[in-house]
């Protein structure tokens, strides 16, 4: 499945949210990263159909789709950021209308939603009301009716926001094992999930693309803008700019701080490795615009 | 359809509170009918039981046709005892020998009981044939005067009343109640304002609409569910309380015989123009009740479409009910026919019907709020259609 997005605008009054973005997604996990209110949210909404865009085309294996279209929408997964869903149904209920609003046939809903929730690892939970599941069954929930139809596209918006390090890791695995003959685009500003399983990322920042590549080729593009001074206690470090700061870490008596920046940001600087973190600090920095 | 049908049911109406709510309630109106059936029973004043005693020996040997013989034996039972009291003089120590307690409890139990219903009954015919000279001379007095209208109407009046009479002598007093019983329209239009104010805005809160947008069957297939689902649920609820209005009254009365006797046997319906029977009135009533609630149910789920959040739906739903009624109170006529609880409180479009000319054809104005009702039916759900499956 080969999707298009070109020129996509989208405006909220007079503060535009989308300039003119277009992008392209084959097979594969792809990572779109951007701070909160970068406009990531609202291209997957015109993606989804459900924000209508202000001007751009969206193409799907290079058909001009309506993205209402019957056909579209049987190839989608989606998973919406923080979904609630119905407290008081069960989650073997929940996913048998989700099977029906998505025109599963009957004959077929009972085996595949069985099979989804010991995909999902749900089994045990399967007569529980949904309102009684921690976060991060719910969000595995949420993974097993984005999968009911089995789609093409798999559309994860924040998936693993408010879960713990146990869950976060579990999620991570569960989306690279449903990834595969896939798209799935993973929409978050957690920098860690996108690390661990997206082939592509994309760095959005207000309203645009910042960058797009594999993580080799975006980390390339940062190499030698991050730089890391050691500081000790009498040193003052008054002369760094906080503002570009990607982790302080304290080591006994020293401080060791990593800065990212076009710049040397002290005269003890020295450069060092890069990681996917301090690509997404380089390039979602307001003021470097 | 059918799948999506119930899990909207499910979500909205088939749940633990509603269950709860119409549970209390239904409980909640059995004792109100109780209650109501006391107060309007004519017993109600006639605590002693012998009333009660008398009565059913009566009633069981004048029920049924109202023949020459029953009417002459009864006047025969009457007169004597009105003469006897009717000087307010006599005395009101207890007596041998008579029906109650003394003559002048028995005189003012047979007027009460008997003789008022007697008397309507067997002047209603010569009522009718009065309503039916006047409209016949009425008539061509328009004609004359080339008056199509009021010539028209007139032969509609004088066809309602043609051949009118009362035969039968049934105790009407459980129609009566049954009829004019408002608490039960009360209670369906709070369950279904409970009920109705979630449908659309449940989605929004849980953030469940982005999964019905982005589903094969989550715009119109999943609209089309919700409307029918609310449909069922107030059909079920009307009928539901309906039925336990009947029953209860049926059971509190201990008599619904009339069921078969023309409308016009309650005093109060008198000059109505509908020719049909108790029973199939009330039925009437149900169904003049059914398409009022429709009609709410969708301005609350209209409300529950544009709302931000479950409580200020409720409040707005509020507000709208108490607007609704104040409008309704108000009795203006243009607005009368305009607003839903015309139909809810259905019985006051027949007690006395009102004609509106139209192309100079007399059209009874009781159509017109199923008329305005059928075009807010129409417009809610092409309002609702579009908001829903926009963007």
């Amino acid at each position: 499945m080969k999707i298009e997005l070109i020129d996509i605008c989208k405006k909220y009054g007079r503060q535009k949210v989308l300039k003119s973005v277009s992008m392209e997604f084959g097979e594969g996990v792809y990572g779109l990263l951007g701070k909160n209110g970068a406009g990531k949210t609202t291209l997957i909404g015109i993606l989804l159909g459900i924000i209508k865009a202000d001007s751009g085309q969206i193409f799907i294996d290079g058909k001009p789709v309506s993205s209402q279209s019957r056909e579209f929408l049987n190839k989608i997964g989606y998973l919406p950021q923080y979904p609630q869903f119905y407290k008081e149904m069960q989650v073997y209920e929940f996913l048998c209308y989700m099977a029906a609003l998505k025109g599963i046939p009957k004959k077929e809903t009972k085996s595949r939603v069985e099979w989804l929730i010991e995909e999902v690892n749900l089994t045990d939970a399967k007569k529980k009301k949904v309102g009684a599941l921690s976060g991060g069954m719910r969000q595995r929930l949420g993974i097993a009716q984005a999968m009911l139809n089995e789609p093409e596209l798999l559309i994860l918006d924040e998936p693993t926001a408010g879960l713990d390090p146990q869950e976060r890791i579990r999620f991570r695995n569960l989306i690279s094992k449903f990834a595969k003959n896939r798209t799935v685009i993973l929409v978050t500003h957690i920098v860690s999930d996108v690390e661990y399983i997206a082939n592509q990322v994309i760095i959005m920042d207000e309203g645009c693309i910042a960058c797009e590549g594999n993580i080799e080729e975006l980390e390339n593009s940062v190499t030698g803008k991050v730089w890391e001074v050691t500081r000790n206690k009498e040193q003052t470090m008054d002369d760094l700019d906080f503002g570009n700061v990607s982790n302080l870490k304290r080591e006994g008596s020293d401080t060791r701080v990593r800065v990212v920046s076009d710049i040397l940001p002290a005269k003890d600087a020295i450069t060092t490795g890069v990681g996917l973190e301090d690509v997404f600090l380089y390039y979602c920095k307001g003021d470097r615009k | 359809m059918r799948q999506l049908v119930y899990y909207e049911s499910r979500k909205h109406f088939l749940t633990k509170p509603m269950f709860a709510m119409v549970l209390i309630f239904f409980i909640v109106n059995a004792i109100k009918i109780a209650s109501v059936s006391r107060e309007q029973s004519p017993f109600s004043m006639l605590s002693e039981s012998y009333f009660r005693e008398a009565y059913d020996k009566l009633y069981e040997i004048y029920k049924g046709e109202l023949t020459d013989k029953k009417l002459e034996d009864i006047r025969t039972l009457y007169e004597p005892l009105r003469e006897k009291v009717a000087d307010n003089t006599y005395s009101t120590e207890a007596e041998e020998g008579c029906m109650t307690y003394n003559s002048f409890s028995d005189c003012l139990f047979l007027e009460w009981c008997f003789i008022r219903d007697i008397e309507y009954e067997t002047e209603y015919e010569n009522y009718a044939n009065h309503v039916v000279q006047n409209a016949v001379s009425n008539i061509s007095f328009f004609k004359n005067k080339h008056n199509l209208y009021e010539a028209r109407l007139n032969y509609r009046i004088a066809k309602a009343f043609y051949k009118r009479k009362l035969t039968g002598f049934y105790n009407t007093d459980g129609f009566r109640a049954l009829l004019y019983y408002d608490f039960s329209t009360i209670i369906i239009l709070l369950l279904c304002l409970y009920g109705c104010s979630s449908v659309f805005i449940k989605e929004e809160e849980t953030e469940m609409h982005l999964l019905l947008k982005t589903s094969v069957k989550g715009r119109e297939a999943s609209f089309t569910a919700k409307i029918v689902s609310c449909m069922i649920f107030v059909f079920f609820i009307c009928i539901l309380f309906s039925a336990e209005d009947y029953i209860l009254f049926l059971v509190n009365f201990g008599d619904m015989a009339a069921f078969s006797e023309p409308l016009y046997m309650l005093e109060g319906f008198k000059d109505t123009l509908l020719n049909i029977n108790l029973i199939s009135f009330y039925i009437l009533c149900v169904v003049s009740r059914l398409v009022g609630i429709y009609v709410m149910a969708f301005i609350f789920m209209i409300i529950s479409l544009f709302g931000k959040n479950i409580l200020s739906v409720l409040v707005v739903n509020i507000i709208s009910v108490a607007g609704i009624i104040g409008i309704y109170s108000i009795n203006s006529n243009g607005l009368k026919y305009v607003n839903p609880l015309s139909l809810v409180f259905g019985r006051k479009l027949f007690i006395k019907q009102e004609f509106i000319s139209f192309f100079n054809y007399p059209v009874c104005s009781s159509l017109l709020p199923y008329i305005f009702s059928g075009i807010i039916l129409i417009v809610g759900a092409a309002i609702m259609s579009r908001r829903w499956n926009r963007g």
